[in-house]
């Protein structure tokens, strides 16, 4: 199993640990993940609020230069996932943008690279079973909220998720490796994601529900897919503490953190101490 | 319309609905046959689900079931359930239809319905009647009224397990016994199909276990140790017979294996001598060869096969066949047949380098050598090689002897690893070591010992080998030598030939024996081959199912029957397809929530389970199959009416006509996610609230949530889940669920005083006959409307309350609830789909039934036509109203072959008994155990005996059973019987089955009485038998009693005229007369204008209705005429016409309403004052007329509801909003620049008129709501100016119109009073007629032979009116079609002497029927036997006591009162 990767600029910078919980995963499950050559931003938040032949052409550049290496393409941040996905999906559908972004690209791409989250590689490429067989140490009953946000679920014809309303996959996957997910309602709202810089009070009132649901409905920590996510839930959680005087203390973790912990790769692999919230005690249970 | 030339005079109706019913009826008493096809096992459709009926407030099960009866009561109405049309061909008129029918399993005629089945059946699966909110077992009646009364069995598929198992054990079965407590017959049903049960629980690989559907959830279902427990937990299997008289052949067995011990089993029972040679010196093959004891114990081994043993057949040890002792010299001596069932008892090599060393040793005769007791010696480092369950096996054996180091080497990974997952698991517990993706290459020795095995190292390549597993390829310069000093070879087993030899039995490929895969038969006459010998090393179970397969085999031969007839080869493991279309239906069945983890509760498989483990475990069963075929059903029912042999049916039908009524089925609310549907317990559907407010429902009416049965406070409804929802295919309207949800409001809160309800909406969709009257009711009593859609639903964590999002005012608001009910909309069902393909019938975009626009009821296809909501949604009134248009359409098609196909009963003339002593017999009916358990029967015969005429007593075990009823004939006759008692259930269902067998014997059928000894005895005193037998003596004596006085009642036949008076030639009228004239009846239609046509707009379509009347032969016009007076009764009325030449005086047999109604004329907003101002009405002849005068860019605005929905006028008129969206439409497409604005307080385009209502605002025309204490105002001077309040602007709009348009809505017409008086037939408070019942008779009046249509009625659209026309001409049918109508029987009379001409009577009397006449020069009363429905109202109500109703005389009652007291 071979994969073109594009990491992001997140996994870069404040989610280093995602990338090498990621890594590490997909090593020991014998998932190669070759990084796209010079790839670029995927335009994130900007490109596309600003300008829709941008926004098209900055995964489309990425997209092209994988598709010479002719495997689907991997990424683990929720942004960059609905980014690449919704560019291929409007140069697939727009004759006049897949010119356009030619032009721009010195490059033409018709939007026929396929794009996935890391999340549907375990989930359909390496399967329950194999990842039931890799668990050394399977995660004991913890409880587990999986948060899912907005970006992987959301607009519904660009999920990865086969019900966007109440997904599932994160509970399957980490089921397997002996967790307990919990069912809670919030699995989907919205953590504020970017306003974390400019609209700080929003991201703290949003981010601080989503904790508080976890945690009444009796989560031991929170799993995430999305690097924003993680720094809202986990860096902004002091903030949220703060702001109310109540003390939440839930560990939010990356799902492949999780899934690592369980197949016995080390902390230090996962970057679990680059974590805000110590997730040591409910880990060690 | 044209039909064939000789039409088929029967009509098929598609769907047993309220539609269905209502067709078939209409259908069947017009003079058709009619054969009513539902696809479910009862009649009754959705109506029966639900609770109560508005604005009525009726239990809709108690005025459904009368016509449910009536219809099994019909002669001529065959009831086909479980069945749907397969292929149509032919023409109108004559079409030829193939129907499937599924099997019931059970025989209608046969079941009594008395339920003993259900008590035994050990499966419960969630009932679909209740959705899922109980269960039911798999034999079940669908409801306590179900019609046909009879139970259903519910199959699906063979389940995956029992197809997976070699052995075919019917493992549903027993694991549901086990889940239901009863191991003896879970042990009973284990044996049956395996002669090793315990060695099975011990041993067998499991397929059932791989196959089963809760392992795709979590842990499957730990079958083999409930097999275990189920055989363990039962004393030995009791000294089994050998079931059938001794056979003289004998029958050779040769091997004492699992395939041995099973034919010899098998062919003992059967009574044949059979005789088992062994080469060992001890029995069990390879089971004790091959498996180590710690894992199936000798005892265990010992008795099995000492069960076996124990049937006769003898055990011949030490005797190997093929030296002395050879195949042909049994066949030469006295055995008639051999079996051949050799084991692999050999290793096979691994043909690798090294391998004569010593320490290197083929891995079965190691293990072979430990299990029979020799002293075995073990390295201390051992390899060995192989993966499957042998190389286990010896491992684990290898550990057990001492071995400190055990590694076992493998060229693939664990995951391909043939071995069985537990013993893997158990091995490495045990501290056996694992090498994978390694392969041995030599063995390395010094010495000629063994020292270490060079090894490569594998990988798997993308290519998959014929297993479908990875192939696993060296890697190149891997070698490496793995240290050891002793290496098992488990890498395979062969079958020793040597017994053949010599025996030219013919071998496969693989040189072992070739055998015809049914028959297991060699190419040699009586010999037969099984298991290993036959397909190599094998499991357990395929070697048993082999044995048993060669024992049938051997019986057919020894028999000289066809060895192969009716057999099938293999057993069959489910497809993926097929598991997931079962894991769907599991799914939808119990909205799988993936919150409860599904884990088995028996994670330890060593230790044994006590009882209620093994119950909690077989519990978690799935119940694939529905039903389990485990019998215990058959073994109590006493009427013999279960058999599950049944198989599905196909039948051809030629009829005339169709009428499609196939109903709906609700929106998968889960598609709205938002709404957590199936994910949060207390999210229900509507049709779910239903089932808990009912009665009958999952919890006996008592209003609780469905989570934890905690009582809810607070509901909310949420409306349009699944409607008005373009996104997901559902843009139209259900219309019913305003009204439903209303309804479901106020009937909660009946039920939980103190209960808050809120309705969530967009539009309260009011738009029926007294429906707004019911939502303001519903208002005013406490029910909360919110106008907001909401946005999604949170389930709270803890106490499972829902907190709802939704904007008020303008602000986002959060409110729990401890309830919401989602109102799901209507939409086609699955079977109305595939019906409709395989009928030919066009669909429109939503899939509803495309119909003609002013005819509703007619299809794409000629000859086939359509009712209820799949047509449209609609609710019950106009479902009524439309199933009597569509049989109104079906009769003028067929008109010429009415009365062709119908039977009528001829019974033999009545005995005169007027001296006759009374001579009674009395029937006493067990009712299976029904009653017999409760009442002693025996005891309440000998009582009967003695009572008074009591000439004959006996009972039945069902008195309602096809063979009691000829019994009782017979009865009749032998003891000159005249009158007839049964005491059994009650005469609602029943009297009409014992009056009809009196009437066969010559008795009249008023001589028959019942004593309801079930319903009102045993069932309510069952715990209290002694008092139930005495009441049941006293109930039967009360009977005798009566039944001494009851006296013959004579009914007379009186002609109908065949013809029909409409009044009123509007569009219902005109609809009306024509189809009564297309069925042949002559028409008198009375008109009080100077022509025809009412408010129907000008244009071609009125022209040619006005044509049509006028040049029908049959339709006899009165134009500028009125109805001056009215008399008589059904068939037979009179009337006097004031024409313009003068009066007319005509007779006919029936009377339409059709008087229509008046557009209301407003006063207000400057109407009639300003000439920029029109009613809606008066806009639409304007733009009918062609373009109207209208600038550019106009700006016009309409106001809806003018006039209407106030306090002087409280109803809604129903079609102005849909006219003023269409009008504005039409303004839109005239002048694409014009502004429209519609003013409006609640937009009622229901149904598919929603689509135009989208259409319009996707055009630009702009919808404004306004409150009715806030409405518009309008200033007429040079310029028309209107001023409203946008409510999201909350500031005052002004515009300058060019046109202002006011819908006005419908006022009754102004002769409806002078009517009403006539006819004697009421009015509503608005104005309105009355129809006799608002639910299910929409177009009848109390009074018979009276019907009504149109706006008369209540306001419609105008292809509504004309589609009720049409359904009074059917009803009207029903009567004209008789030439005599039957009157009297049970009727009242009066005593001329006693009535003083109080006209108590008249006041009391529903239908009219007493009536004023002189008799001797006195006015008295007289009671019209055709009008008198026998309710004995009059004879209750009258002071002179001159009124007797026939059959309840007062002195019957005061005799049965007598006979009660006699005893006291």
């Amino acid at each position: 199993m071979k994969y073109s990767f594009f990491p992001g600029c997140s996994m870069e910078s404040t989610a280093e640990d995602f990338k090498m919980s990621t890594l590490a995963v997909a090593k020991a499950l014998g998932v190669e993940l070759v990084e796209i050559p010079d790839w670029t931003c995927c335009g994130s938040t900007p490109a596309h609020a600003t300008d829709a032949l941008l926004a098209a052409s900055l995964p489309a550049r990425n997209l092209a230069i994988a598709g010479e290496a002719g495997q689907d393409v991997v990424t683990c941040c929720a942004a960059c996932y609905g980014r690449l996905a919704a560019a291929n999906l409007a140069i697939s559908e727009d004759a006049g943008l897949r010119a356009e972004v030619a032009k721009a690209i010195g490059k033409s791409y018709t939007g026929s690279v396929k794009v996935r989250h890391f999340l549907q590689v375990l989930l359909e490429d390496v399967g329950i079973a194999d990842i039931k067989d890799s668990v050394v140490k399977n995660l004991g009953g913890l409880k587990i909220a999986c948060y899912y946000g907005c970006l992987l679920t959301r607009p519904r014809e660009l999920s990865i998720l086969p019900d966007p309303e109440n997904p599932q996959s994160m509970e399957e996957l980490l089921a397997a490796a002996g967790a307990q997910p919990i069912e809670w309602p919030y699995k989907t709202e919205c953590c504020g994601a970017s306003f974390s810089i400019t609209r700080t009070d929003t991201v703290k009132r949003l981010s601080g529900d989503i904790l508080r649901m976890a945690k009444a409905s009796g989560a031991d920590c929170v799993a995430v897919a999305c690097p924003l996510c993680q720094t809202n839930l986990d860096l902004r959680q002091s903030d949220i503490e703060a702001s109310t005087g109540e003390k939440i203390g839930l560990p939010v973790l990356y799902f492949t953190q999780l899934l690592g912990k369980a197949m016995g790769l080390s902390d230090n692999e996962l970057g679990i101490g680059k974590l805000m919230t110590d997730p040591s005690k409910v880990l060690a249970r | 319309m044209n039909a064939a030339k000789d039409p088929i005079g029967a009509v098929m109706v598609c769907g047993g609905g309220i539609a269905g019913i209502q067709s078939a009826l209409d259908l069947a008493n017009s003079g058709y046959k009619v054969y009513l096809v539902e696809k479910s096992p009862t009649i009754g459709g959705k109506m029966a689900q639900l609770d109560k009926t508005f604005p009525t407030g009726d239990c809709a099960t108690c005025i459904i079931s009368p016509k449910l009866v009536e219809c099994t009561r019909n002669l001529n109405i065959e009831i086909i359930t479980q069945s749907q049309i397969e292929e149509m061909t032919g023409e109108p008129g004559n079409f030829r239809i193939k129907l499937k029918q599924k099997a019931r399993f059970i025989d209608i005629n046969k079941c009594s319905s008395c339920g003993d089945c259900e008590k035994v059946c050990p499966i419960r699966v969630p009932d679909e009647f209740n959705r899922g909110l109980a269960k039911s077992a798999a034999i079940h009646k669908i409801t306590a009224q179900a019609v046909p009364n009879a139970y259903v069995v519910e199959k699906r598929e063979r389940p995956p397990c029992v197809s997976a198992c070699p052995m075919g054990q019917n493992v549903q079965a027993y694991v549901a016994l086990i889940a239901a407590g009863k191991f003896a017959e879970a042990a009973e049903i284990i044996r049956r199909d395996n002669p090793l049960p315990l060695i099975c629980g011990y041993v067998c690989h499991r397929p059932c276990e791989s196959e089963c559907q809760q392992g795709r959830y979590g842990d499957p279902i730990s079958i083999r140790e409930l097999k275990k427990f189920a055989i363990e937990v039962e004393s030995p299997k009791s000294k089994a017979e050998s079931s059938e008289t001794g056979r003289s052949e004998r029958v050779a067995i040769i091997g004492s294996g699992p395939a041995g011990l099973a034919a010899a089993d098998y062919l003992a029972r059967r009574g044949y001598p059979v005789t088992i040679f062994e080469a060992m010196a001890v029995p069990g093959g390879m089971m004790r060869a091959g498996i180590p004891n710690f894992r199936l114990p000798r005892n265990v081994l010992d008795s099995q096969i000492q069960d076996i043993l124990d049937l006769g057949v003898e055990l011949k040890l030490n005797s190997p066949i093929g030296g002395d002792l050879t195949i042909d010299s049994l066949l030469a001596s006295d055995y008639k047949a051999v079996f051949a069932a050799v084991g692999a008892q050999k290793s096979s090599e691994l043909s690798a380098e090294g391998e004569d060393l010593q320490g290197v040793k083929p891995g079965i005769e190691f293990i072979k050598q430990v299990n029979l007791g020799e002293d075995v010696k073990v390295g201390s480092k051992i390899a060995v090689i192989g993966a499957g369950n042998a190389a286990m096996d010896i491992a684990r054996t290898a550990v057990r002897l001492g071995a400190r180091d055990v590694t076992i080497i493998y060229r693939r990974t664990k995951k391909e690893m043939p071995a069985d997952p537990v013993e893997v698991e158990d091995a490495i517990a045990e501290g056996v070591k694992f090498v994978f993706l390694t392969n041995p290459k030599r063995f390395i020795g010094a010495n000629g010992k063994l020292t270490g095995i060079e090894c490569l190292k594998m990988k798997l390549s993308d290519e998959k080998d014929a297993s479908g597993r990875r192939r696993p390829e060296p890697v190149e310069g891997s070698e490496h030598v793995i240290a050891c000093d002793e290496a098992i070879l488990a890498t395979g087993q062969v079958v020793d030939m040597s017994f053949s030899s010599g025996a030219d039995l013919e071998v496969n490929k693989w040189g072992l024996l070739k055998v015809d895969p049914v028959s297991l038969a060699t190419n040699k006459s009586g010999v037969f081959a099984g298991g290993d010998v036959v397909a190599g090393a094998g499991t357990l179970s395929e070697a048993v199912a082999a044995g048993k397969r060669a024992a049938e085999s051997i019986d057919r031969f020894l028999n000289n029957e066809n060895l192969t007839a009716g057999r099938s080869a293999d057993s069959r493991v489910w497809t993926e397809e097929q598991h997931k279309e079962l894991e769907l239906i599991h799914q939808r069945q119990r909205l799988y929530r993936r919150g409860d983890p599904i884990h088995s509760t028996c994670k330890d498989q060593h230790s044994a389970l006590n009882e209620e483990q093994a119950i909690a475990e077989a519990s978690r069963c799935l119940a694939c199959g529905i039903c389990c075929e485990c019998g215990e059903c058959v073994k109590v029912c006493l009427a013999k009416a279960i058999d599950h042999n049944m198989t599905d049916s196909a039948r051809e039908i030629e009829v005339g006509a169709v009428v499609l009524a196939p109903g709906y089925e609700e929106f998968d609310a889960r598609l709205r996610g938002e709404f957590g549907f199936g994910r949060y317990d207390n999210v229900v559907s509507n049709i779910q609230f239903e089932r808990m407010l009912s009665a009958g429902g999952p919890f006996g009416g008592h209003l609780q949530r469905p989570g934890d049965n905690r009582e809810p406070q607070k509901i909310a409804f949420i409306q349009c889940v699944g409607s008005r929802d373009a996104a997901n295919g559902r843009p139209y309207c259900s219309s019913v669920c305003c009204m439903a949800a209303i309804k479901e409001s106020v009937v909660a809160m009946d039920h939980s005083p103190g209960l808050e309800t809120t309705i969530f909406y967009t539009d309260i969709r009011a738009f029926g006959k007294d429906f707004d009257r019911y939502y303001e009711r519903a208002k005013a009593g406490g029910v909360r409307f919110e106008r907001s859609m909401v946005s999604r639903i949170v389930e709270m964590p803890g106490t499972k309350n829902l907190r709802i999002s939704y904007i008020k005012d303008g602000q986002p608001v959060d409110e729990e609830f401890d309830l919401v009910v989602l109102s799901t909309g209507i939409r086609p069902s699955e079977e109305a789909l595939r019906t409709a393909a395989a009928v030919g019938i066009e669909l429109n975009d939503c899939g509803f039934c495309m119909s003609s626009e002013l005819a509703t009821v007619a299809t794409s296809r000629e000859g086939v036509f359509v009712a209820g909501a799949f047509q449209e949604p609609k609710d019950i009134p106009e479902t009524v109203t439309q199933a009597s248009a569509a049989a109104a359409m079906a009769m003028e098609l067929l008109a010429p072959a009415r009365g062709t196909m119908v039977a009528e009963k001829v019974y033999p003339p009545e005995h005169d008994l007027t001296d006759a002593v009374p001579r009674i017999g009395v029937f006493i009916c067990h009712c299976g155990i029904n009653i017999a358990s409760v009442v002693d029967v025996e005891k309440v015969v000998e009582a009967a005996k003695d009572m008074p005429y009591v000439a004959y007593a006996e009972n039945a075990v069902y008195a309602c059973a096809d063979n009691t009823q000829d019994r009782i004939k017979e009865l009749i006759k032998e003891h000159n019987l005249n009158r007839l008692i049964v005491a059994s259930c009650t005469p609602r269902t029943h009297e009409g089955l014992f009056r009809d067998t009196a009437r066969e014997c010559g008795l009249n059928p008023f001589l028959v009485d019942m004593a309801n000894i079930r319903d009102q005895c045993s069932w309510v005193h069952s715990n209290n038998p002694d008092a139930a037998t005495e009441k049941a003596i006293d109930l039967v004596r009360m009977a005798t009693g009566r039944s001494a006085r009851l006296t013959a009642l004579m009914t007379e036949e009186l002609p109908v005229v065949q013809s029909a008076l409409v009044i009123g030639g509007g569009p219902s009228g005109m609809t009306a007369a024509l189809s009564l004239a297309h069925m042949g009846y002559p028409v008198h239609l009375v008109e009080n204008q100077s022509s025809f046509g009412g408010r129907l707009t000008d244009g071609p379509a009125k022209d040619r209705l006005i044509t049509a009347v006028d040049n029908h032969p049959l339709i006899t016009s009165y134009l500028s005429s009125r109805v001056t007076a009215l008399k008589g009764h059904v068939g037979n009325f009179s009337a006097e016409i004031d024409t313009p030449e003068g009066t007319s005086s005509i007779t006919f047999g029936a009377l339409i309403i059709a008087t229509g109604g008046l557009e209301h004329k407003p006063s207000e907003y400057c109407y009639g004052s300003d000439p920029r101002v029109f009613t809606q009405h008066e806009l639409e002849m304007k733009l009918a007329g062609g373009t109207p005068d209208l600038p550019d860019m106009p700006t016009i605005a309409m106001i809806q509801c003018v006039g209407s929905r106030n306090e002087e006028r409280p109803f809604c008129s129903r079609s102005c909003c849909t006219q003023a969206v269409k009008n504005a439409i039409r303004i839109k497409e005239l002048r694409p620049k014009a502004n429209v604005v519609v003013l409006y307080r609640d937009m009622r385009t229901y149904g598919s008129n929603e689509v135009f209502y989208q259409k319009a605002r996707e055009m630009g025309v702009i919808f404004v709501q306004y409150r009715p204490e806030l409405p518009p105002k309008v200033t007429s001077s040079a310029k028309l100016r209107i001023q409203f309040t946008e409510p999201e602007l909350s500031t005052p709009v002004n515009l300058d119109l060019d046109m202002l348009v006011l819908s006005t809505g419908t006022s009754p017409a102004v002769d409806n009073q002078i009517i009403s008086d006539l006819a004697k037939i009421p009015l509503n408070a608005d104005g309105f007629f009355l129809e006799a019942h608002l639910k299910l008779r929409p177009v009848d009046f109390a009074s018979e032979g009276i019907f009504l249509c149109g706006s008369a009625h209540s306001p419609k659209m105008t292809v509504e009116n004309m589609q009720q026309g049409r359904a009074a001409a059917g009803r009207a049918s029903t009567i004209l079609s008789k030439k005599t109508m039957v009157v009297g029987g049970q009727v009242s009379k009066v005593d001329v002497r006693k009535c003083v001409s109080c006209l108590t009577c008249m006041k009391v009397c529903p239908y009219g029927a007493p009536e004023v006449s002189p008799i001797n020069g006195k006015n008295r009363v007289e009671i019209q036997a055709a009008k008198c429905m026998g309710c004995g109202s009059c004879a209750a109500a009258c002071p002179a006591k001159a009124i007797q109703l026939g059959h309840f005389m007062d002195q019957q009652v005061s005799a049965a009162i007598d006979a009660l007291l006699a005893e006291v």
